[in-house]
């Protein structure tokens, strides 16, 4: 039989040999240095491995749960809503905002962002011309970034970058020289510097680092790991 | 309907275990925590979608897995500078003169990352989140012979790494 120290040296700290296998091994350990070299050595790395395990930080567990909860919240606001409610809510809104805020657009939203979300949904950007600007992070996920456009969102200067993958699922990642406004019903995820809302049916992220930036995507899970991938924060 | 709070009493007793693991894939506290909320939030987008698996603790591990890896890429791309796995330190280094006592966990952290990222990763899921083989092989998509010989030619490596660095420091 052949004597491998290393072979025989892992398969008994995996602690899978019955219990014969182990004795045998064991004995044979005594005699032979070559495998007591091996198992020490190992077991020693093991221990200062295991040294390592720590106990999550009690505000990631709530960082947890307060995302998931969002995301909870954005998928049973798009499933659960009925629609008489959400027209008659859109009516009301829509009525308040025209006749009160100027500046802003449907829903009492920030004309930029209203023309954000109507940009994605539809492709269209005013002024749109094709882009030189390249994305520090191409892949976002299954979302490959397909190309840039330069054009105007209610005024404000943007390049958009727009990510697709292979089922035609798309996000859309804005860049402006000055922030964006906040939406209205914007939530602040703890400990993070963004904001995120529900505008029209899609999310949108904000965030102000590396640069004034503005993501809209299907939902909020989707916006939120796309910031994550593409180092918005 | 799936719910968060179900959601979150199968999934959150495992947090340390991603917790852990997230930090082999970043550097620093901060990144790590973006990691497991991505974890986090990748797997209830799964759930959602109607995905209840057996046991949360290698589902979650997969998905952290995967995650942390395609990072590790992207900032490799983005760097300039290439990790090169280090070489298995001189065999004569005397394990033993590092007592326990004397290793600080940044030595070992250190050690840690400067091992090849298939054996971090199979150490980490082994020796710190604690899989055995069979499930650390199943995780990875590794035959269980390639996880053992990882795990275990990563542990000699971390153990000479740190018995090296100690004795370097001895007075």
């Amino acid at each position: 039989m052949s004597h491998e120290p290393e072979v025989a040296a892992a398969v008994y700290l995996a602690g899978t040999l019955d219990v014969a296998g182990r004795e045998r091994f064991e004995e044979h350990l005594l005699g032979c240095q070559e495998c007591w070299g091996e198992v020490r050595t190992a077991h020693r790395g093991r221990a200062l491995a295991e040294s390592l395990r720590e106990v999550a930080p009690q505000p990631l567990r709530e960082r947890v749960r307060a995302s998931v909860a969002a995301a909870s919240r954005s998928d049973r606001r798009r499933r659960g809503r009925p629609l008489v409610a959400v027209a008659v809510a859109t009516i009301v809104l829509a009525a308040v905002a025209g006749s009160i805020l100027a500046n802003r657009g449907d829903a009492g939203q920030p004309a930029v962002i209203t023309a954000a979300v109507a940009s994605y949904r539809t492709g269209d950007l005013d002024g749109s011309a094709a882009s030189p600007e390249r994305p520090q992070v191409r892949q976002a996920g299954d979302l490959v970034w397909r190309g840039a456009r330069q054009g105007r969102l209610a005024g404000l200067p943007v390049v958009a970058h727009d990510y697709r993958d292979t089922a035609g699922r798309h996000l859309t990642l804005l860049h402006a020289d000055r922030s964006f406004p906040e939406a209205l019903g914007a939530f602040h995820p703890p400990g993070a510097a963004i904001w995120v809302a529900e505008v029209d049916g899609v999310a949108v992220l904000c965030a102000d680092r590396p640069s004034p930036s503005l993501l809209v995507g299907r939902d909020r899970v989707e916006v939120l790991l796309a910031a994550s991938q593409l180092g918005l924060h | 309907m799936a719910t968060d709070d179900e959601f979150l009493q199968v999934t959150l007793p495992a947090l340390d275990l991603v917790h852990n693991l997230a930090r082999r894939f970043a550097r620093s506290l901060a990144d790590a925590e973006d990691l497991v909320q991505d974890t986090y939030l990748r797997a209830w987008q799964a759930w959602t979608a109607g995905n209840r698996p057996r046991r949360a603790e290698p589902w979650l591990a997969t998905i952290c897995l995967n995650l942390g890896r395609d990072r590790l890429r992207r900032a490799s791309l983005r760097s300039e500078v290439a990790v090169e796995a280090v070489k298995e330190p001189a065999a004569d280094v005397d394990v033993e003169a590092a007592a326990i006592g004397r290793v600080e966990r940044a030595q070992v952290e250190r050690a840690l990352w400067a091992l090849s990222e298939e054996q971090r990763i199979a150490i980490t899921l082994m020796d710190i989140v604690g899989f055995t083989a069979a499930e650390v092989a199943s995780i990875t998509g590794s035959p269980r012979g390639t996880v053992l010989a990882r795990v275990h030619r990563g542990r000699k490596a971390l153990a000479r790494l740190v018995a090296e660095e100690a004795m370097r420091r001895e007075p």
